[in-house]
């Protein structure tokens, strides 16, 4: 009787129906995306850091504060392998978690252009967290290839805040958009009563998504060169 | 089958090795708020340096470098952007040099240094403690130190997981490339990482059909197979962890935060050598990496 009441309490904390173990296996498995999904870009030389794609997946199926756990545990646990100096971004996993979630619970994942504005968002909302914790606890730099856009921009006669905010945003918004469509491809595995959050539509061919990307790139790249002018 | 790494933990038997994983956290706890607080880069080079030191002393030396691959680009491009960039900080900058397009100010350079001396202290600090400390003796310690039993075994578990899937990933890299493709750009994205995240989905129906099975979430008290009791040895070294806050406190207060009375000096030459020096070094690392490990690779 105990031990179903116990039960009861944990599925209706994962918002009903999905047993607590499924979510607790979940969150370090997403977690482990995240840090896979860096190998990954660093091992084919993407210059994007595709690091938050397990934090959209859980973010968008189980709920906002989920995903921004999922992101806690990401930065922790590297915090553990490489030193405290991730720690500081579990604030942008947490951004992008809320972003994706609420986006999700609101219905801007069900419909692509919505879903599309929804990534752009938590690319925006990433930028706006990442480029504090860069230029306070990293003075500019992280050594990611985003660095050299920085460089470039810096040299071109922009400010340190100009010029960090405007290189995270050119590489945040690709890798956000990429990010989420992948988690869609993710999602779409998983199982269809996981999905608490709100409607999610299908997952899009890759070569799209890559257009798209690419598309976003140029026109972000285009607002920012002509707002440094 | 070869054991598969967990964490940074390198297997040994150095006094590092031994101390209590509370002590460890406690230091690195106080070397953060030391080089956050102490304003003279070359302090913080110093103790990056005794850490070094103690690095190689507790046998760890290979896997601190191949951590600090990742940190040494940025170590450099802290320094050079931090440099290239007009000094806004500083109310009256003190010029130095000019390099290319770029007006050097010793204010600037220094500020660079400050960033990358800290990031270099502490995470030099932070690898050696957790390089030297047992996944196991971290599980038990996140427990004694009444952190939820829930956030323990994700944390534990994600990172046991961390090298099981990297593994996996190289794996099916390696197969992929055995059959032609391309293992670079975004082309190889999806046949990559589409097989190692299928791959994690049912790894999580097999986890939570384990748990399930094993009473996850009973509140009994659990077992440790692996705990250190905490010692007197690690009474004294917790104590003297408060060593470092309470020097840059003092320092804070009377010593301007370790910087000189006269300021900071460096002479024109040496200012564009450090300068240009970070300037090459860092886009060699990051343009340069690459082809490095082509032609090195190969023989």
């Amino acid at each position: 009787m105990k031990d179903q009441d116990t039960s009861q309490q944990l599925s209706s904390a994962t918002g009903g129906g999905i047993p607590l173990t499924y979510v607790i296996a979940l969150v370090p498995v997403a977690s482990v995306m995240n840090v896979i999904g860096g190998t990954v870009a660093s091992a084919l030389k993407l210059p994007i850091f595709l690091d938050m794609i397990g934090t959209a997946v859980v973010a968008m199926t189980i709920g906002p504060w989920w995903g921004a756990l999922v992101g806690v545990i990401t930065n922790v646990t590297a915090g553990f392998i490489t030193g405290p100096t991730s720690i500081p971004f579990a604030a942008c996993n947490v951004v992008g978690a809320l972003i994706w979630g609420y986006g999700t619970k609101w219905g801007w994942a069900n419909d692509k252009l919505k879903f599309f504005g929804l990534s752009i968002a938590s690319g925006v909302g990433v930028s706006l967290m990442a480029a504090p914790i860069v230029i306070f606890v990293f003075g500019g730099a992280t050594g990611h290839a985003s660095d050299v856009l920085t460089a470039g921009l810096l040299a071109a006669g922009g400010d340190m805040w100009t010029s960090v905010f405007s290189s995270n945003i050119i590489v945040s918004s690709a890798d956000k958009i990429l990010s989420s469509f992948l988690a869609l491809a993710i999602i779409g595995a998983l199982p269809t009563n996981l999905q608490v959050t709100g409607p999610i539509m299908k997952a899009e061919s890759m070569g799209k998504v890559v257009l798209i990307t690419a598309g976003t790139v140029v026109g972000v790249i285009l607002t920012v060169v002509s707002m440094n002018l | 089958m070869p054991s598969v790494p967990i964490g940074a933990y390198v297997p040994g038997d150095s006094f590092f090795h031994k101390i209590h994983p509370f002590v460890k956290f406690y230091w690195v706890l106080s070397f953060v708020f030391f080089c956050f607080f102490n304003k003279n880069p070359y302090i913080n080079y110093g103790v990056a340096l005794i850490g070094i030191a103690m690095v190689v002393l507790a046998k760890t030396f290979p896997s601190y470098l191949r951590t600090m691959v990742v940190f040494g680009p940025a170590t450099f491009a802290m320094i050079f952007l931090q440099s290239i960039v007009p000094p806004a900080v500083f109310d009256n900058p003190q010029y130095l040099a000019e390099l290319g397009p770029f007006s050097l100010y010793t204010d600037s350079i220094i500020y660079g240094m400050l960033f990358s001396s800290r990031i270099l202290c502490i995470v030099t600090w932070s690898i050696l403690m957790l390089m030297t400390l047992h996944p196991g003796e971290l599980s038990a310690s996140l427990q004694r130190a009444k952190v939820p039993y829930t956030v323990n075994f994700m944390i534990t578990t994600t990172l046991q997981l961390i090298p099981i899937m990297q593994r996996e990933f190289s794996i099916i890299l390696s197969a992929q490339k055995s059959r032609a493709m391309e293992a670079k750009g975004f082309k190889a994205l999806l046949p990559s990482i589409i097989p190692v995240f299928a791959g994690a989905i049912d790894r999580v129906q097999q986890l939570s059909m384990s748990l399930e099975t094993r009473a996850f979430g009973s509140k009994n008290e659990r077992t440790l197979m692996r705990y250190k009791e905490f010692s007197k040895r690690d009474t004294f070294l917790s104590i003297s962890a408060l060593t470092p806050i309470i020097l840059s406190m003092y320092a804070k207060f009377n010593l301007n935060s370790f910087i000189p009375s006269t300021g900071f000096s460096l002479s024109p030459n040496v200012g564009v050598f450090i300068v240009a020096f970070c300037g090459i070094a860092f886009l060699t690392i990051i343009f340069g990496a690459g082809f490095a490990i082509r032609l090195f690779g190969k023989k």
